[in-house]
């Protein structure tokens, strides 16, 4: 090839290269422009060279992308590889192009060469890229969002929760104290009624009304007592004795005690129990609570004449009492709710017998603490309902308790000086009463110092002593007895509205010989006089 | 290193009873001052730094909600010139970095003597009779092409292949970080740059100001450079012979000349 032709060749090439080549001074006038650039641009060679500059080429964005990014890395660097940019056609169409160029001194200026190569696929797989890429960005965005406003709900929630145990232990405690000062005038008015049933009125009618004043201070006082430990069930405060006994005979002793009221209303009752023993380990005076409180409100919600039966059996290590009846039912959505505190059935046929729904609460808190369950069953209103008590059975023997032998109980107390100190009027009034027609000398002192003064010339044997005095309380008063030569060896009884635990243990460490909850139960009373008489 | 200095990538370099400090555009770093030094550093301590986010600086620190606005660099800006000058410094700030100098200039007016701002913007974009020499979708489309870019870039133009013997001033160093930039972070700036308004700044500035004005600037427009001198109290206006947004780079001679004759009366 002569040197002619390979220059010619070469001009050719340069015109018609597969890319677009230009060449431009500093500022990037167009010097030179080759054919395959002028055609993708639709322009003639002499429109762009000596009349335009390469950046008035460019789309707007491509134009800033260039004064700011590759423009100045051009001019330190002396080249930039691979830069996208757009182009601009005679008729303002955009072409994505790469671009390559260098910036160099040649003879006495300084020019830049560019290449220009289409990449319109290229340009379209990335904008494909870019676009996953701000879906993703913006997915992700959108999961930063829910996630801060999930935390910040959580955090409310949080705020909320313990806003809510707050009250609820406000609640809990207000409900104990409800409890307590509800107590405080049952005792005389169970004192006055224990006194009458000694006294056993003449008058017929007299008799009726303290019948029905009993049966209703009984009422009061078991929603009271239930109220009171669920209050403690709820605040961790009860502490159950358990021992192991068999249940049939706990389920026959909520019978015997729910009976006149089944007969009240006319039910028939049906008792099946297994002749072979339901050995529970457990609280004997809680199981009773749970069962008479079952039965109770079967007896409540089962129209008069209805049939209430009691079922005890053993069946997958558990031991199962299924008190079911024969009255209003329960909803689907009532069989869980019921088991709340303060839940009333809605229909229940009087809504005074409905109650606050202490009892099964009650039920279920203590069924847990057994590690037992309680759950409901009815097929609807009006189609009787099943309460499944399910606890488990224990295989170990039971141990029959030595029952003290009360039957001496007028010997024991005639002439015995019983003193009581308490700054309740009623309450002294109705344990004066009850305790003289007990056979016991009693004498009464509304504060400590005066009880104090009376006990040194009365001399009592036993001394019944209230806690919450004025001036100095009841453990004050105690240590002070205890002091005395004639106090040292006599019975002295705290007699309190609260019943928890650690009262008993405060009392029995401040000198008390026992701790009676109010109201007293004589017969608790009795038993333990003649206890300690048999000394 | 102090953490500022870390943070910023700051550099001091050259002699003089007086500190000059150079900022950098948007885009760009440090490096961009490369021709204009020679001609200041046998005068003026010269501080040199990269905005964060840009360059070497400690891409760590690019905290966006306090870069949402260009006055969090401003507050960089003012503790830079705390920790490394006694006294009050020559700011000269390219493109946005003329804007943050501004916001530097109002909050901490002490701890300037001079502010020189070459190829400013308050504002980019057209609203009303004021001329920014964009509309919306331009800058939006910027914004794409910095994104379509930085795809493949940072990882494309760290690697010199080609041609670097040619350029004797060239260092390894260079090529590496000059325009480096995370992609993320990348359009973030841009979108705080080309979408900040700091016309009502202007005004509030009392230090005395150079505006450096391209004959022919397609980012910065001489209407821009001639409403600013008319807004700002203390302010000179230099139009220079120059295509292009980086008179420091294109025009360095006629850059100095106009920087000079302005210290030479007014700082």
């Amino acid at each position: 090839m002569t040197a002619d032709a390979f220059n010619s060749r070469a001009t050719q090439y340069y015109d018609h290269a597969p890319c677009g080549l230009m060449i431009t001074d500093s500022s990037g006038n167009i010097l030179r422009v080759n054919a395959t650039f002028c055609e993708l641009l639709a322009y003639q060679a002499e429109d762009l060279i000596g009349k335009c500059r390469v950046q008035d080429l460019f789309s707007i964005g491509s134009k800033l992308f260039h004064q700011t990014h590759w423009g100045p890395l051009l001019h330190m660097q002396g080249f930039v590889s691979e830069i996208q940019l757009e182009l601009l056609t005679s008729s303002r169409q955009k072409i994505p192009v790469l671009l390559n160029a260098t910036r160099k001194h040649s003879e006495d200026q300084i020019i830049q060469e560019l290449a220009f190569f289409v990449s319109h696929d290229r340009s379209k797989y990335e904008r494909e890229l870019l676009k996953a890429k701000q879906a993703a960005e913006s997915s992700l965005e959108e999961l930063r969002a829910t996630e801060l406003r999930l935390r910040s709900t959580e955090a409310e929630l949080l705020a909320l929760n313990k806003q809510l145990s707050i009250e609820d232990r406000r609640k809990n405690e207000f409900l104990a104290t409800l409890a307590h000062e509800l107590r405080n005038p049952l005792a005389p008015m169970r004192n006055v009624l224990e006194a009458m049933k000694l006294r056993k009125p003449d008058d017929a009618q007299i008799e009726w009304s303290r019948q029905i004043l009993d049966r209703q201070v009984g009422h009061l006082t078991h929603l009271v007592n239930d109220l009171m430990e669920v209050s403690r069930i709820t605040q961790s405060r009860i502490e159950l004795k358990k021992t192991v006994f068999n249940v049939s005979d706990a389920i026959r002793n909520s019978v015997e005690a729910v009976l006149p009221a089944v007969v009240a209303a006319k039910h028939k009752l049906e008792v099946r129990l297994p002749d072979y023993p339901l050995n529970v380990e457990a609280d004997t005076t809680r199981i009773v609570q749970m069962i008479y409180n079952l039965l109770n409100n079967a007896i409540k919600y089962t129209p008069a004449g209805g049939v209430i039966s009691v079922h005890g059996d053993q069946q997958d290590g558990n031991v199962l009492i299924s008190v079911k009846d024969n009255g209003i039912g329960l909803e689907q959505h009532q069989l869980t709710a019921i088991f709340q505190m303060f839940s009333q059935i809605e229909t229940a046929l009087d809504r005074s017998q409905g109650g606050l729904g202490i009892g099964l609460a009650l039920v279920k808190g203590l069924a847990e603490l057994h590690g037992g369950t309680i759950t409901a069953r009815s097929e609807g209103l009006n189609q009787g309902s099943e309460f499944l008590l399910c606890l488990p059975l224990s295989l170990k023997q039971e141990i029959k308790p030595q029952i003290a032998d009360t039957a001496n109980t007028a010997n024991f107390s005639a002439g015995r000086k019983v003193l009581v100190i308490d700054d309740n009027a009623d309450i002294t009034d109705s344990l004066l009463l009850a305790l003289e027609l007990l056979g016991y000398e009693a004498r009464a002192a509304n504060d400590g110092l005066k009880g104090l003064a009376l006990a040194a010339t009365f001399l009592p044997e036993i001394i019944l002593l209230d806690i919450g005095l004025p001036n100095l309380n009841g453990y004050e008063i105690a240590a002070l007895i205890r002091d005395e030569s004639w106090g040292k060896n006599i019975t002295l009884i705290a007699v309190t509205g609260w019943g928890h635990a650690e009262d008993k243990a405060n009392a029995i460490k401040a000198g008390f010989d026992l701790h009676l909850t109010k109201p007293i139960d004589f017969e608790v009373l009795d038993s333990y006089l003649l206890k300690v008489a048999a000394r | 290193m102090s953490p500022i200095a870390t943070r910023n990538n700051v550099h001091v370099i050259g002699h003089g009873d007086k500190t000059m400090v150079l900022a950098h555009g948007f885009g760009c770093d440090q490096n961009m001052w490369r021709f204009l030094i020679p001609m200041f550093s046998d005068q003026y301590r010269i501080i040199l730094f990269d905005l964060v986010g840009s360059g070497l600086s400690d891409i760590a620190a690019y905290d966006p909600a306090k870069y949402q606005a260009l006055a969090g660099y401003a507050d960089d800006l003012i503790e830079i010139v705390r920790e490394f000058s006694a006294d009050p410094v020559i700011f000269v700030g390219h493109s946005v970095s003329a804007v943050i100098g501004l916001l530097a200039t109002i909050q901490a007016p002490e701890h300037f003597s001079a502010n020189i701002m070459v190829a400013p913007s308050p504002s980019y974009i057209n609203d009303g009779d004021y001329i920014g020499g964009f509309d919306k979708q331009d800058i939006d489309e910027l914004i794409s092409a910095v994104e379509e870019n930085y795809l493949g870039w940072s990882s494309a133009i760290a690697p010199a292949i080609m041609g670097s013997a040619a350029q004797p001033e060239l260092s390894e160093d260079l090529t590496n970080s000059f325009c480096r930039a995370d992609p993320v972070i990348a359009k973030h700036f841009a979108k705080v740059t080309f979408l900040s308004d700091h016309r009502a700044d202007l005004a509030m500035s009392l230090v005395p100001a150079l505006i450096i004005q391209c004959s022919d600037d397609f980012i910065a427009p001489v209407q821009v450079g001639e409403y600013m001198q008319k807004t700002m109290p203390q302010a000179k206006l230099a139009v220079i012979e120059n295509i292009g947004h980086c008179p420091h780079m294109s025009a360095p001679d006629k850059t100095a000349a106009a920087i000079k004759s302005f210290l030479a009366v007014s700082a």
